[in-house]
């Protein structure tokens, strides 16, 4: 039937029904993806742990660790709430729904429900299981942990939701996501300075504001602060100076046809071509945007980091402990990761997309000098960000300077290397992106697999602060590029499945849920 | 004549900017009123207005006899409105979006929107983000036509249409209008508005500046052009004698806007030696938008004392 | 019938339509009797405002070229024909005095505007032979 006469014979549902299917079905598309998250977090962080205090928590460690991130659901579920209210609001559909004459009350109320629907599934079922687990192995917890643990987890993500719904629908969604998480963080440390106010917290179940916190963190500040900065700030400016250098170039077009038509006339000289450090300042100018995101970024970073310091301190885990600093290291390792990795990059596969190569070929650059003057530009704040690292103590000498020369060549000049090669590999940015990160991903971790199947005594070994902060940033690492695999797999491959109509979504959404579990199981069995 | 909206000394502030001045405007019902003027002159804010979605700084306003910013549910289950960019759920299919917007309104919604959903030929299967921008605007109009609105705001409704599209949007409106409906519509495409408009209202730094029938307006207002020798010498009127809208002068032409012209007057033109080629005809919409929105100011002399026409009185 | 409406040519949208109906039955296109579309489905075809059709019904009838027929709608009167034919006339001899006019104020002498006049006929009327 191509005409709508079907639905002449049907019968309208419910508002509150078409409500809440609407917005359960949004829902349930963004908790996919933080189910996935919280799958990758988990594994991460298993991996690195496994490397930190083989003993620590000896047993159960891995219901510790669903406990752990499963109190992380309901506040990121809050984001995709958010992110929900937001988007409508933004898009204009909030104004469309509203001259259907449902009222902001119904809408709100209808998405307060699906996230209590949702976080109860993705929250409270596996940490049941897992106190249940644990209290019928070894009575390591009570089902009293439960009930407090719920109220800890639903209270962030309540405020969480309160905090993002009104930063990410009365600013620009990132820069309210940014907002929101600062205020939710801040408002975390007021309650946690008062215990009086806040009874509730015991050692563990603060765990959950730390996973929940530095989750929102980590991709709030990256993200967002580098949009901002590129969309608030850099567009009109950057794009004012790419305006003057292309006025450059023409000039030096037109400098160059001059020569060649004084060569056609017989005269001495060759075609003239493109000043080396001309091509460097445009790879400097092309760069711009990001190189500042980046360096917001970890300025930004740095302050909250000293938050954390607090933070930490109030949790009650003492400062010197390792875990403390392999954490701390983790995040900057992985700041250095990143920002080498997508220099890397989005230098090379931007400039091919933009078919800039062919563009600055075709003014008379060598592709040598090209790619030279590219490689200028992104290492610059590597080798600063090196130098730093170099002269600032790190982990309160844990670490010499020869372990810092090590940390920066696995956790830098790897990425980098490999950003650039994929960079130079795919067009696409995305899937470069995606290619460099597992192929890192490859390289970095298949020897230390087999490092720990088949060398059991060099566990003493690994389990020195070195490699403990290799390790950390590879819970980072793994986190990261599964979050990317994650959204690669629902985003890219469902679209393009579905857009051939082969396979049904239901069967796709099964085919990620079973691909992500066997990810999980494999990692598991290490 | 039953008043469908009325709005009286409106102000609305947006920052430093003073989007609307003491803007006053009825509309009666069963007419097609077209609201006319530049980009940023305020119809988007008023029509917002309209609908609740913003309250005014002050002034009284009533749509279909009911206050937008309090009665807002009430109001928007009796008025359908269109803005200029529709936004729907994109991951919905057609007949998804319209069995989700059939749970706010009566049960012949769906037989409803089915028929001019028919009309328009628009693909029930298809997702929304698939649709191309006129067959949103189609499912946007046949979504606010299923409800049997008594009072239709459109916002911009066919820019970036092709001329197909707009035909048929067209075709529909009118037809709405021809039950008797009211439908309030804002809009640059002056020949469209032409045809279907029987009132219009133009607006100008805030507040409306002419307004009444279409028919009546072109009668009372005529284009007056002619040509002057030596635009050094005097015209043979005063300014008190017509009501000058605007005007604008090209080379030795001047051609204007007014109101008032006697035929005393014309003849005294036509008698002026400095004078030639006086013409008067009967505008077109499209001739007293741009008289009155593009229009400069009139340099002349009468009587030998300097005067300067300002653009209006 | 055939509508064609240009909102730019000066004359009123209503007044092009009662032109357009008397020139169509003058014509012989609307024959006595035949039935006009309503000024809802005219409105529509043409995409003009309902108003201004019914407009042009009521002064159509008020000259009695269109009558109301009980329960079925409007039809072209008896006696339309010959009224529109002189209708169409009188829109001949204001079109010529136009003319006319137009060419006195450009500077032509009556006898020079006769002349013109004769020749254009004359070609016109062996372009019809032919």
């Amino acid at each position: 039937m191509t005409t709508c006469e079907f639905l002449a014979t049907e019968k309208p549902p419910r508002p509150w029904v078409a409500i809440l299917r609407k917005d359960l079905r949004l829902l349930a598309v963004a908790s996919g993806l933080v189910i996935g998250i919280l799958l990758m977090c988990q594994l991460g962080l298993r991996l690195s742990q496994l490397y930190y205090f083989p003993d620590l928590y000896y047993g159960k460690r891995e219901y510790i660790y669903t406990f752990w991130f499963a109190n992380a659901a309901p506040a990121l579920i809050a984001i995709s709430v958010a992110g929900i209210c937001a988007f409508e609001y933004h898009q204009g559909i909030q104004r469309w729904t509203s001259s259907l004459a449902m009222t902001t009350r119904q809408s709100l109320f209808s998405k307060l429900l699906g996230w209590l629907l949702i976080s109860a599934v993705v929250h409270t079922s596996p940490t049941a299981i897992a106190i249940y687990m644990t209290h019928m192995d070894q009575g390591y917890w009570a089902w009293g942990d439960l009930v407090r643990n719920g109220v800890d987890a639903y209270l962030i993500g309540l405020q969480g939701l309160l905090f993002l719904i009104v930063a990410m629908t009365l600013l620009e969604p990132l820069l309210g996501f940014l907002v929101g998480s600062v205020l939710l963080l801040c408002f975390q440390l007021i309650l946690r300075n008062y215990p009086a106010v806040f009874e509730l917290a015991n050692q563990e179940v603060n765990q959950t504001a730390y996973v929940v916190v530095q989750t929102l963190l980590t991709f709030g500040l990256v993200f967002a602060s580098y949009r901002v900065l590129r969309w608030r700030w850099g567009v009109g400016q950057f794009s004012r100076w790419i305006g003057f250098y292309r006025q450059g170039i023409q000039t030096a077009v037109i400098e160059r046809n001059s020569v060649s038509w004084s060569e056609e006339l017989g005269r001495i000289g060759g075609p003239s071509r493109l000043p080396f450090w001309s091509l460097v300042s445009q790879a400097f100018r092309g760069q711009f945007g990001l190189l500042c995101g980046f360096g917001a970024a970890v300025a930004l970073f740095g302050g909250f980091e000293s938050i954390f310091v607090h933070f930490e301190s109030l949790i009650a885990i003492n400062e010197n402990h390792p875990y403390f600093y392999s954490q701390l290291m983790g995040f900057k390792a992985m700041m250095g990761f990143l920002m080498a990795g997508v220099l890397g990059i989005s230098t090379f596969s931007m400039d091919r997309q933009q078919d800039r190569f062919q563009f600055l070929g075709y003014l008379g650059a060598e592709p040598k000098n090209i790619v030279l003057s590219r490689l200028i530009v992104t290492a610059l704040p590597l080798v600063i960000g090196y130098s730093l690292c170099l002269v600032i103590p790190v982990s309160g000498g844990q670490l010499d300077r020869e372990m810092v020369l090590r940390l920066f060549t696995v956790v830098i000049a790897m990425p980098f290397v490999a950003g650039v090669i994929t960079g130079l590999i795919f067009r696409n940015p995305i899937i470069a992106f995606l290619s460099g990160f597992l192929l890192l991903g490859v390289i970095m971790f298949t020897p230390l697999m087999f490092h720990e199947l088949l060398s059991h005594e060099l566990k003493s070994q690994i389990l020195n602060p070195y490699h403990s902060l290799v390790s950390a940033g590879f819970g980072w690492l793994l986190r990261l590029s599964g979050i990317v695999l994650l959204l690669m797999l629902l985003v890219q491959q469902v679209n393009h499945l579905l857009k051939r109509n082969r396979i049904s979504k239901r069967i796709t959404a099964a085919l990620c849920v079973v691909f992500a579990s066997t990810l999980w199981a494999l990692f598991d069995t290490l | 004549m039953h008043r469908m909206i009325e709005a009286h000394q409106v102000w609305k502030t947006f920052g430093p900017n003073q989007v609307l001045r003491d803007f006053e405007l009825t509309i009666p019902s069963g007419c097609v009123f077209a609201l006319l003027g530049e980009n940023g002159v305020g119809k988007t804010t008023f029509i917002r207005g309209l609908m609740g979605y913003l309250k005014f700084d002050h002034g009284h306003v009533k749509v279909v006899g009911l206050d937008p910013y309090r009665d807002t549910l009430a109001l928007r289950r009796r008025v359908g409105y269109v803005s200029d960019s529709p936004a729907f759920y994109e991951w919905m299919t057609v007949a998804e979006t319209a069995r989700f917007a059939s749970a706010f309104h009566t049960p012949d919604f769906l037989k409803n929107f089915a028929d001019h959903a028919t009309n328009f030929e628009l693909p029930p299967r298809t997702k929304i983000s698939a649709l191309s921008k006129g067959m949103k605007s189609k499912l946007a109009l046949a979504l606010v036509l299923a409800a049997d609105p008594e009072l239709l705001i459109l916002d911009e409704p066919t820019s970036g249409l092709d001329p197909v599209v707009r035909r048929s949007f067209l075709e529909s409106m009118v037809d709405l209008a021809g039950t008797g409906k009211t439908v309030l519509i804002a809009s640059h495409q002056i020949r469209e508005i032409e045809r279907v408009a029987d009132r219009v209202a133009f607006l100008k730094d805030g507040r409306i500046c002419e307004a009444g029938l279409l028919d009546d307006l072109k009668e009372d207002i005529q284009s007056l052009s002619f040509a002057r020798r030596d635009t050094l010498v005097s015209l043979p009127f005063r300014e008190s004698e017509l009501q000058l809208l605007g005007a604008t002068e090209a080379g030795r032409t001047t051609s204007c806007l007014v109101r008032g012209l006697s035929k005393d007057l014309v003849s005294r033109l036509e008698s002026d030696a400095n004078i030639f080629d006086v013409r008067v005809s009967r505008p077109s919409l499209e001739d007293l938008y741009v008289g009155l929105f593009a229009s400069k100011k009139l340099k002349g002399t009468a009587n030998g004392s300097s005067l300067e026409l300002e653009t209006h009185p | 019938m055939k509508f064609n409406i240009d909102v730019d040519n000066g004359v009123p949208i209503f007044e092009q339509l009662i032109r357009q109906i008397k020139f169509a039955i003058a014509e012989g296109v609307l024959v006595p009797g035949e039935m006009i579309p309503s000024t809802r489905e005219l409105a529509k075809q043409l995409a003009i405002n309902p108003n201004t059709v019914q407009r042009a019904f009521t002064e159509l009838q008020g000259e009695q070229v269109l009558e109301v027929l009980r329960g079925r709608g409007l039809a072209v009167t008896a006696g339309a024909k010959k009224r529109c034919v002189s209708a169409r006339q009188q829109l001949i001899v204001e079109q010529l005095e136009r003319v006319i006019a137009e060419g006195l104020r450009s500077g032509l002498e009556p006898d020079n505007l006769r002349n013109l006049f004769e020749r254009q006929l004359n070609k016109s009327a062996r372009q019809q032979g032919e």
